[in-house]
């Protein structure tokens, strides 16, 4: 380009330039119900957006209401550990024979004793002999002298 | 913002925005309704709204085009099914719009760019400053040498009070 040029735009119009300016440009090839409908989604695109927000939310609430009640801790009971023991049951125990009734027991007095045992004399001799020896015998008469053998 | 809007919007700018697409990528009406649908999401317009339109179509434009790059397969298929960038003229004294396709073809993208956003999108050199990322000057000399490649290739006769 040898062609000097200044840094500012003439007063007077290039001929050239508007001689350009007259060709119209091709008709742009526009589908317009193509076009308005997604310039109608596009003007909603931010009400979209927040629902779209509201909902994931929601959802993610209700998620985790359902994980939480799936995934809840169970319930605490406390148990008494009952240990059942077969017993055996006795058959047909007898019952207990019933206290006869108590009879009026007359008192008397105690009978005399019978024998030597319940004479005190004879049997302080016996102790006596059975302590001492037979010394303790009283003298029982003139002896009496054993029979011999040859009298037989 | 409404229907109303969006269809006063599409009517007035959309061709040109597909134009100015085109300097990039082969599927220009998707990248320029991916804008108007940005602008839709976005609810309140911006203050300068031609120039985020242009920007924003500009910067869809260049990744639709390496996206296209990347696939090999639909780049030749592209390229042969390219369409006209201009309506055929009604004006026998006019320049033929095939002509003036090709000579703008032939510009270096940041040149064509700003003649296409310029004539016809009506961005000031300000506007395409803000868009492109440079200054209202280096578009401006951008402008204007492409403009003069352009007369020599169409043959156009040079203004009185260019020097």
């Amino acid at each position: 380009m040898n062609t000097p040029t200044s840094n500012n735009p003439p007063n007077a119009p290039d001929p050239l330039a508007i001689a350009l300016a007259k060709l119209d440009p091709v008709p742009h090839g526009f589908d317009w119900n193509a076009l308005m409908f997604a310039a109608g989604r596009a003007s909603k695109a931010r009400a979209l957006l927040f629902w779209r927000i509201v909902a994931g939310i929601g959802v993610v609430a209700a998620c985790g209401f359902a994980l939480a009640f799936f995934l809840r801790p169970p319930v605490v009971v406390e148990r008494q550990h009952v240990i059942h023991v077969d017993r055996m049951v006795p058959d047909a125990v007898p019952p207990a024979p019933l206290p006869l009734p108590l009879r009026e027991v007359k008192s008397r007095p105690p009978a005399p004793a019978t024998g030597w045992s319940s004479d005190p004399p004879r049997l302080n001799t016996r102790n006596e002999m059975l302590t001492v020896g037979l010394g303790v015998l009283p003298d029982a008469g003139p002896k009496v002298a054993p029979p011999s053998r040859g009298e037989r | 913002m409404g229907p109303d809007q969006l269809a006063e919007l599409v009517d007035r700018y959309a061709a040109a925005l597909v134009l100015y697409a085109r300097q990039w990528c082969a599927t220009p009406e998707d990248v320029v309704q991916a804008a108007f649908l940005k602008l839709v999401r976005i609810g309140t317009p911006p203050d300068n709204l031609l120039p985020w339109l242009y920007r924003v179509v500009r910067n869809g434009a260049i990744d639709a085009s390496r996206a296209t790059r990347r696939r090999h397969r639909y780049e030749a298929t592209a390229a042969a099914s390219a369409p006209k960038w201009f309506s055929p003229s009604y004006d026998p004294t006019g320049i033929d719009a095939r002509a003036a396709a090709a000579s703008l073809a032939d510009l270096p993208v940041e040149t064509r760019e700003i003649i296409v956003a310029h004539l016809w999108g009506g961005l000031t050199f300000e506007q395409i400053a803000q868009t492109v990322g440079s200054s209202a000057a280096t578009c401006y000399r951008r402008y204007a040498a492409g403009l003069e490649t352009l007369r020599q290739k169409l043959g156009a006769e040079r203004p009185a009070n260019v020097k």
